[in-house]
């Protein structure tokens, strides 16, 4: 578990460095800040239960496992990266280990979410599905729709919202009516919790009991998980817009970061030792070193690759 | 001699003009049926030509300028005598009567660019009524003889529809479609009408009926196979015609002095007869020499630079046109030049030429005088880029000094090849040409 | 052989495809009640856990489908009506047209969308769109567009067969237009275009009902000697550009006929081919016979004149011909 948000925090650190010197092209939306509730939410879930996230995506497919190198590869481009160059920072999934992808059109992953839940209950599989979305994706028409359906035919879908305070420069609650988005559970039918996001044991067991509940052919439970994040909506987004003071992010950095506060709690209460922690950092470190290293040696994609995979049975129909 | 050139009434309700662009400028020298200057009258637009050769001393009416018809325009300083045809100085508003002589087997008086669409129209000029001044045929009225479906609307071309396949075909099979008449909707030209075209046989409708086609059985004729002399000549005659563009200057001569001079000449050597055309291929060097610019072959990459004259004659053997070669003529004496032509004609004759006695050159002359042949223009041999066309010396009326005379005239009609010269420069060629031809002293000097 | 209509095609299409493949189901808005005689006997076959009632959710439920067609699922969505799509457009092209290719290949989304077009039926704007046109300018998307009822059958067979999302416009004019129907079983390739009438002078190119129009209008025009061919391309996306090509060479004329709305209709997709690849053998100018570009009017001597018409395209062709 600490290892897991370990390897988010220093790949993310690392990705936001790359994206600075241009080896990453387009944008980059880092997750630093919300490892808790990424890796308390996917450590609940067996690898072959589903998983789809958002533009945020660099931390969901880390955090449900996957290796690093496939992720690196892909945010600097090369033909080795996950989506073979053609999906980029929003884009990052491994679908060994999710198997529904990262979209970036906010929302536009609740139904799906709900979808491949019902897949499985149709195939008669245990499997459930897990969907991470924003609190701004919380007001998009799909996260009406999809919960309603995953409620009414009891689909075993964990919705955890990512709330870190802000859609882009947006508060949540200048747009939300409701003090929590959990609160809009009742209105499907369906269990709403909310948790603090930071603390990624409180995370999981509400994310476990919510697991148990789908499997248990129970329905859909709506987690709301209290978080935020260090850097800006996306890695060049220019100026500052001045919707957060750096106050704010230094008193989360100080006082709320998941790392220093799950480190803090297992070193006291759990008897792990300091030096196996700082181990883990050291290893994770050179993982994505190593990562990174792999991203840099592998070639890039044939401007002709463009043109498969918009069709399995023959490429785009260029004149 | 001074000649009032006066703005010309082109059709009856013609009442002035606008002169819309001079051509020329003040001391310029003037081709006789070079255009000169441009009209707008009634809505057409219309190119005038020099109505002599001389030098345009005067603009007296700017351009922009509307003025009634017969109005001075220009005053022009005639060459030497000045042609017949010249606008005469006269009060009167009607339109200026043809001169008198225009003879019947003359190609008639015509605009540079009425010839060419004649040419490529294949239209007779003989049958065109001309509308220019002194009954001068313009590009206008070749097309409205020619009914090619270019309608004579003031110097302005209607494009005529060709649909895509049709242009397609004509790309294949290298046919020029300005020949083609077309049998769709509109006078559109369909594929059928490029695929079923033939060269040279198509004469335009209206002009000429063509003669009517005798069904093959009917034996009014007899298929006689090409000779590779044939061939040759219908190829590159083709292919002149296709690729290079020709435009055409014409001097009319005075040769009684070329004529005394000859005769002087014979005298003293009679065994080494010099003919009219010696001279004219002595002149044609001499001012090829004069006019360096004129003495060039074009090619793709660059312009040959001559730096002698190789002149070409025309000779009519039995099987076909030959054009063996003097070379260096302008360091030959007349008798060494017309040694040499006699020479070369009798081989070409028997046949007994080398390559390299027919192929090359700089210019050609080409002479129809002995078969009366007042006027003609030729087609350039390539690698040519001019050929001088001569005609018969006649004893013709002559101005001078504002009184009638006779001299003995003789019509030369320059074709050149645009792409390596250009109108001033050819001027210039057959204007040194001429004085050489008209003062024969100087070409010993 | 049987005769069948083409809903009965439809409906036959989906219930051996269910047999066959357990993956198959269908979703959509009053399936189980069957408005169409689509799903008749699918229930009592394959029982409500593969016919399902959606709620009135079009994005959420191409959503589901979505996520359930990329997990091993073949869901067929019902929309009802063409315009009904709409709602469902993010869905439609952020998430099935995209996600094969986003995701280099990791996995595709092998559902079907089905809507009927009616139109010229005083429904007025917002319920008489045929939009197929729209989705042809999105890569990754298949549509068919059938024209009759052995075409709907072999079509939709092959998309439900399908890994890639496809789209079927089912034009309601068609619904009772009956075809022989072969007992065996077949599958119409997709990409493949048919030539529904073989001729000379010009190709009439014509999508879905359009083709009962190109024909009709081919044996009036047959009479003044003029021989028409008339092309069928089935599916236009893919297009079948080379047998489109080809009849356009042959006869050198070219007239589409396609009841979406003209700007950047279907009918404008072949003619720019035409125009572009077949232009030396062109004999004449493409032309184009397709709906007005106005919203649709309730009122009938409003509506009625906007629709292609047979006479419209005897004059298209004869345009061709001047």
């Amino acid at each position: 578990m600490y290892r897991r948000m370990r390897r988010i925090r220093t790949f993310e650190d690392r990705a936001e460095e790359v994206h600075r010197n241009g080896e990453i092209p387009g944008t980059c939306h880092t997750s630093q800040g919300q490892e808790g509730e990424i890796v308390g939410a996917c450590m609940a879930l067996r690898l072959d239960d589903y998983m789809v996230g958002n533009h945020r995506s660099h931390g969901h497919p880390i955090g449900k496992g996957a290796k690093l190198d496939g992720l690196m590869a892909e945010l600097l481009a090369r033909k080795t990266g996950v989506c073979s160059g053609k999906g980029g920072s929003m884009h990052l999934a491994d679908f060994s280990v999710g198997r529904l992808g990262e979209t970036s059109i906010v929302g536009s992953g609740i139904p799906v979410a709900a979808g491949a839940a019902l897949g499985a209950k149709m195939q008669g599989l245990d499997r459930v599905s897990l969907c991470f979305f924003g609190d701004g994706a919380s007001n998009e028409g799909t996260f009406h729709e999809g919960i309603n359906m995953a409620a009414n035919w009891k689909l075993p879908v964990i919705f955890l919202c990512e709330n870190n305070g802000y859609a882009v420069s947006t508060p949540i609650g200048t747009t939300a009516a409701v003090e929590n988005i959990a609160d809009r559970a009742a209105g499907y039918g369906i269990p709403g919790v909310v948790v603090d996001g930071q603390d990624v044991l409180a995370v999981y067991e509400v994310v476990s009991e919510a697991v148990r509940r789908a499997r248990a052919g129970e329905g859909p439970t709506l987690v709301e998980a209290k978080t935020y994040r260090y850097l800006d909506h996306a890695a060049n987004m220019g100026r500052d817009l001045g919707y957060r003071t750096d106050d704010e992010v230094a008193q989360w950095r100080a006082t709320r970061d998941p790392i220093a506060l799950f480190d803090k709690r297992i070193t006291t209460d759990m008897g792990i030792k300091e030096a196996d922690l700082r181990q883990i950092d050291d290893e994770v470190l050179k993982e994505v070193d190593a990562a990174l290293d792999f991203a840099r040696s592998s070639p890039f994609p044939d401007a002709r690759e463009a043109f498969s995979d918009v069709y399995g049975d023959r490429l785009a129909a260029v004149a | 001699m001074l000649i009032e050139f006066r703005l010309p009434q082109f059709g009856m309700g013609m009442s002035d003009g606008t002169i819309t662009k001079w051509f020329k400028a003040e001391g310029d020298l003037l081709v006789e049926g070079e255009t000169l200057l441009e009209i707008e009258a009634a809505k057409t637009t219309v190119e005038v030509p020099a109505p002599v050769g001389g030098r345009l001393k005067q603009i007296v009416v700017a351009a922009d300028m509307n003025v009634p018809v017969q109005t001075v325009i220009a005053l022009i300083e005639g060459e030497g005598a000045a042609n017949s045809d010249a606008t005469p100085l006269a009060e009167e508003a009607d339109v200026p009567t043809p001169a008198a002589e225009v003879a019947e087997a003359a190609k008639p008086k015509a605009t540079p660019l009425a010839r060419r669409a004649a040419e490529a129209n294949g239209v007779d000029l003989g049958s065109v009524q001309g509308s220019g001044p002194g009954g001068r045929i313009c590009r206008d009225d070749v097309h409205a003889a020619s009914g090619t479906g270019q309608a004579p609307d003031g110097g302005k071309r209607v494009s005529v529809q060709v649909e895509p396949r049709a242009r397609r075909a004509a790309r294949e099979l290298g046919i020029d479609l300005d020949r083609v008449t077309g049998s769709g909707p509109n006078g559109r030209i369909v594929e059928a009408d490029v695929r079923s075209w033939k060269p040279a046989s198509t004469a335009a409708p209206s002009a000429i009926p063509a003669p009517s086609p005798v069904a093959a059985s009917g034996a009014t004729f007899k298929e006689v196979p090409h000779s590779k002399m044939r061939q040759i000549i219908a190829q590159r005659m083709t292919e002149s015609k296709q690729t290079v563009p020709h435009f055409y200057l014409t001097a009319h001569c005075e040769i009684d002095a070329l004529l005394a001079a000859r005769a002087r000449i014979n005298a003293a050597f009679p065994d080494e007869k010099v003919s009219v055309n010696d001279f004219v291929i002595k002149a044609v060097a001499s001012a090829l020499m004069k006019v360096p610019d004129a003495n060039v072959t074009w090619t793709d990459a660059a312009m040959q630079r001559h730096s002698v004259a190789d002149i070409a004659m025309a000779v009519a053997t039995e099987g076909g046109l030959i054009t063996p070669i003097v070379r260096g003529a302008e360091g030959k004496t007349l008798r060494t030049i017309a040694a040499e032509a006699k020479d070369l004609a009798g081989r070409a004759r028997n046949g007994g030429l080398s390559p390299r006695e027919y192929k090359g050159g700089s210019a050609s002359v080409s002479n129809l005088g002995m078969f009366g042949v007042e006027e003609f223009s030729a087609i350039i041999n390539p690698p040519h880029s001019c050929i001088f066309a001569v005609g018969a010396g006649l004893e013709k009326p002559v101005v001078r000094d504002g009184a009638l005379a006779v001299a003995t005239v003789m019509t030369v009609t320059l074709a050149v090849d645009h792409r390596a010269v250009d109108g001033a420069v050819a001027a210039l060629l057959l204007s040194r040409f001429k004085s050489f031809i008209e003062e024969p002293l100087s070409l010993l000097a | 052989m049987a005769t069948k209509t083409f809903l009965e095609a439809i409906r036959d299409a989906q219930y051996e495809e269910m047999a066959r493949d357990p993956a198959v189901f269908v979703m959509g808005e009053d399936v189980e009640s069957n408005m169409f005689g689509t799903f008749s006997g699918l229930m009592e076959e394959f029982g409500p856990d593969r016919v399902r009632n959606t709620p009135i959710a079009e994005a959420g439920m191409t959503g589901v489908a979505i996520g359930a067609a990329m997990v091993g699922m073949r869901p067929i969505v019902d929309y009802t009506m063409a315009p009904f799509l709409y709602p469902a457009f993010d869905q439609i092209i952020s998430m099935a047209a995209k996600t094969r290719y986003l995701y280099g290949g990791q996995g595709g989304v092998p559902v079907v969308l089905r809507s009927n077009m009616i139109y010229g039926n005083g429904n007025s704007a917002q319920h008489s769109d045929r939009p197929y046109s729209m989705f042809m300018n999105m890569p990754g998307l298949n549509i068919i567009v059938p024209s009759s009822a052995y075409e709907m059958k072999g079509l939709l067979k092959t998309a439900i067969r399908n890994n890639d999302p496809v789209l079927s416009f089912e034009d309601v004019a068609l619904w009772s237009s009956k075809s022989e129907i072969p007992e065996e079983e077949y599958l119409i390739p997709f990409g493949v275009a048919d030539i529904k009438r073989e001729g000379e002078d010009v190709t009439i190119f014509a999508i879905g009902a359009m083709v009962n129009l190109a024909l009709a209008a081919a044996e009036e025009l047959a009479k003044e000697g003029v021989s028409c061919e008339v092309i069928d391309p089935r599916t236009v996306a893919p297009l079948d550009r080379a047998a489109i090509l080809k009849s356009a060479r042959k006869t050198g004329r070219f007239v589409a006929v396609d009841c979406s709305f003209e700007a950047c209709s279907a009918a404008s997709e072949v003619c720019a081919l035409v125009a572009e690849q077949a232009f030396w053998d062109l004999r004449g100018p493409v032309k184009r016979v397709t709906t007005m570009n106005t919203h649709i009017p309730f009122s009938p001597p409003m509506e009625k004149q906007l629709y292609p018409s047979v006479e419209k395209v005897i004059d298209a062709v004869r345009y061709t011909l001047a």
